[in-house]
């Protein structure tokens, strides 16, 4: 299992503000490339999310299968901002009941791979997980390993593709395309609103350049009078038909986090 | 039955936590069969055992979280007498202060890096009879405190209360040729169980690197097995626990796919000789294998025990090669695969671990041993006719 920063894509990736319209055209002034005005709309979506000093979450995972069979997993999320560096994450399962107990800390940096460990109830072991598995799914579930990851600026190239409208908003269409080489994906197509820079909605490319997913996400709320964040997130696998919701609950700031909540040895008092 | 009064003593000491703050009632109920491929050597063994075990655990945390109760009980049926056993794993109490952490009661700590020993961990008593592996524990009385800096983490422990490692009975398998007599086991220190031990650990997190630095002064966890003839005239392995000091070094290094890993002590006995041991190797892991969800990881490992083959260690040079598939489905079914040779004797261990989820309240595991190769004298001659496989249920709650 790995990295859970889930708010916080949504999160970077959305935020209000009124300097909306300064920095698009502030940026647009300079007659810049697509690449140049993809960036700029990401900076700017990220500059939205910074500040919001730690935030937490239940979650409730649904998998379906092709046949329509259900399965559902239930966890709990940390997470604390890093003023020079990517987020701390926690997360805790408490359903399946076989894996409840277990937790995941993962510590995102801009630059270079991710730490990341696992604390084992039943031996009471952390155990440090390499984080290199990027590609690798979730709990089974249609979502990577990177799709929830803390997401960081640093970590694609940009470009501008076009704008495009659903559901009465307007969208800036940005591709994403990673450096890593271990993504499983060529690209991705990422939504965000020209309001609030919220991403909707993002398709995945797999490596041969087919798109492989399609995630939707909704019911955005806003907190501490800035920061947005999604109830529903959506994954559907179109070559497998396989589907996966993420429902978001129970969003809270302020939490007053530390360091010790994060720690390695914290893990395993983690609940 | 006397072993089931903790249990009771748990409960009931449990029944006085206040109530009305936050904490919960969880745990799982465990279904066993075992099987073994060959008849017994011994008289009274059976060749397939059946048991029943429990977890009930419990926590409770009030303070706004800086404080906590937990509790973790466990208890055991087996139709093995000396298997069928009950133990506080964990029944303790937690606080935070400012900067330092405070644990008192029982608890289970692990210390290590390694999958195919864990020398370094010393805390806690090897529960044996509930798996060879070495894995299971017993709880250990102590009073911990734990300091964490931008320097690493600082930790020591106050071990007042010795437990005795588990064996199986005379009707168990999975033994020595001769019992272990686990009612007259001997002391190097007068004090015996009642000799308080204490041990220091700092670990720390240097970028990729996982380090931790231990010394332990007290009562070995690894007792001297040495034949006598009991009261009965019956010829029986006493165990006799010693006086060491242990320094131990975990280290692992994770780099992309790569997790080297390396544990090593050097063990100060009282009164007899220094020895050191050491297990190293790593962990690779396939991501995705041929473009299908399962990692394949690939485990290598390397033991070596400075101690002669008759004492204790059934690991002494020996290396160990694994694979671990992980299918990264929807019931996440895991499989380990561990073969172990030793390069002395050529004796041979190999091992398979695997899980899978069955609903959201079951799952099932089934392990399998097979010793091979060993002639008489190898550590482990007594195992031969004990190849097993096992099947495990387990219902949660």
């Amino acid at each position: 299992m790995n990295t859970f920063n889930i708010k916080n894509k949504v999160l970077r990736f959305s935020l209000l503000a009124m300097s909306l319209f300064t920095a698009v055209n502030t940026t647009t002034a300079f007659a810049e490339t697509s690449q140049q005005k993809g960036l700029a709309i990401v900076i700017e979506a990220d500059k939205r999310d910074q500040g919001f000093g730690d935030s937490s979450a239940s979650m409730e995972m649904i998998l379906t299968n092709r046949h329509g069979e259900e399965s559902i997993r239930i966890m709990r999320n940390k997470t604390m901002e890093q003023e020079n560096d990517g987020d701390k994450s926690q997360i805790v399962f408490d359903n399946p009941r076989d894996v409840k107990g277990t937790a995941f800390l993962s510590y995102t940096h801009r630059e270079g791979a991710d730490d990341q460990w696992l604390y084992l109830p039943a031996l009471k072991r952390v155990k440090r997980i390499a984080s290199s598995n990027k590609s690798g799914p979730f709990m089974g579930s249609e979502f990577a390993f990177e799709d929830i990851a803390s997401q960081e600026v640093s970590k694609y190239s940009y470009n501008y593709l076009k704008n495009e409208s659903f559901d009465g908003r307007e969208h800036y269409v940005i591709e994403f395309d990673p450096k890593d080489l271990k993504s499983g994906y060529s690209r991705q197509e990422v939504f965000f609103d020209t309001e609030e820079y919220r991403v909707w909605k993002v398709n995945y490319f797999n490596r041969g350049g087919e798109l492989l997913k399609t995630l939707s996400i909704s019911d955005f709320n806003q907190y501490l009078g800035q920061y947005w964040r999604a109830d529903t997130w959506s994954m559907i696998n179109h070559k497998t038909s396989k589907k996966t919701v993420l429902n978001f609950k129970n969003w809270k700031f302020d939490n007053d986090f530390s360091d010790r909540d994060f720690s390695r040895n914290s893990l395993s008092r983690a609940r | 039955m006397h072993k089931i009064l903790p249990l009771v003593a748990a409960f009931t000491l449990a029944g006085f936590i206040p109530t009305g703050v936050s904490g919960e009632f969880s745990g799982n109920i465990g279904l066993e069969a075992t099987s073994f491929f060959e008849p017994a050597i011994y008289e009274n063994q059976e060749n397939s055992y059946a048991s029943i075990s429990a977890n009930v655990d419990y926590y409770h945390d009030w303070d706004n979280g800086d404080q906590r109760f937990e509790t973790s009980l466990f208890g055991r049926f087996d139709s093995d007498d000396e298997r069928t056993h009950a133990d506080i794993r964990e029944l303790y109490y937690w606080r935070a202060f400012n900067s330092v952490e405070l644990y008192a009661g029982v608890r289970q700590v692990f210390w290590g890096v390694t999958e195919s020993a864990h020398l370094v961990d010393i805390i806690n008593q090897t529960d044996l009879v509930e798996s060879i592996d070495g894995e299971e524990k017993l709880g250990q009385p102590m009073i911990n405190t734990l300091y964490e800096t931008d320097y690493g983490a600082y930790e020591l422990f106050i071990l007042p209360g010795f437990r005795e490692r588990t064996f199986a009975g005379e009707e168990g398998r999975l033994r020595a040729s001769i019992i272990v007599d686990q009612d007259n086991a001997t002391y190097e220190s007068d004090k015996e169980q009642s000799h308080i031990d204490y041990a220091f650990r700092w670990s720390h997190v240097i970028d990729l690197v996982d380090i931790g630095l231990s010394y332990f002064n007290g009562t070995d966890r690894n007792p001297v097995l040495t034949p006598n003839v009991d009261s009965n005239g019956i010829v029986a392995l006493t165990p006799h626990y010693r006086q060491i000091q242990q320094y131990g070094l975990d280290v692992q290094a994770t780099i992309e796919d790569w997790a080297w890993k390396m544990e090593t002590i050097a063990v100060l006995p009282d009164s007899d000789d220094n020895y050191f041991a050491s297990v190293s190797g790593f962990e690779y892991t396939l991501v995705g294998l041929s473009g299908s969800s399962t990692d394949l990881g690939l485990i290598v490992e390397y033991q070596y025990d400075q101690r002669d083959a008759d004492l204790a260690s059934l690991q002494q040079n020996d290396i160990v090669v694994g694979t671990r598939w992980v299918l990264n489905n929807a019931d996440s079914t895991e499989i380990l695969l561990i073969g172990s040779a030793d390069l002395d004797d050529d004796s041979v261990i190999m091992s398979i671990e695997a899980q899978h989820r069955l609903t959201d309240y079951w799952s099932m595991s089934v392990e399998a041993r097979y010793f091979g190769n060993s002639s008489l004298g190898d550590p482990t001659y007594d195992l031969r006719k004990d190849s097993y496989a096992r099947i495990e249920f387990n219902g949660y709650f």
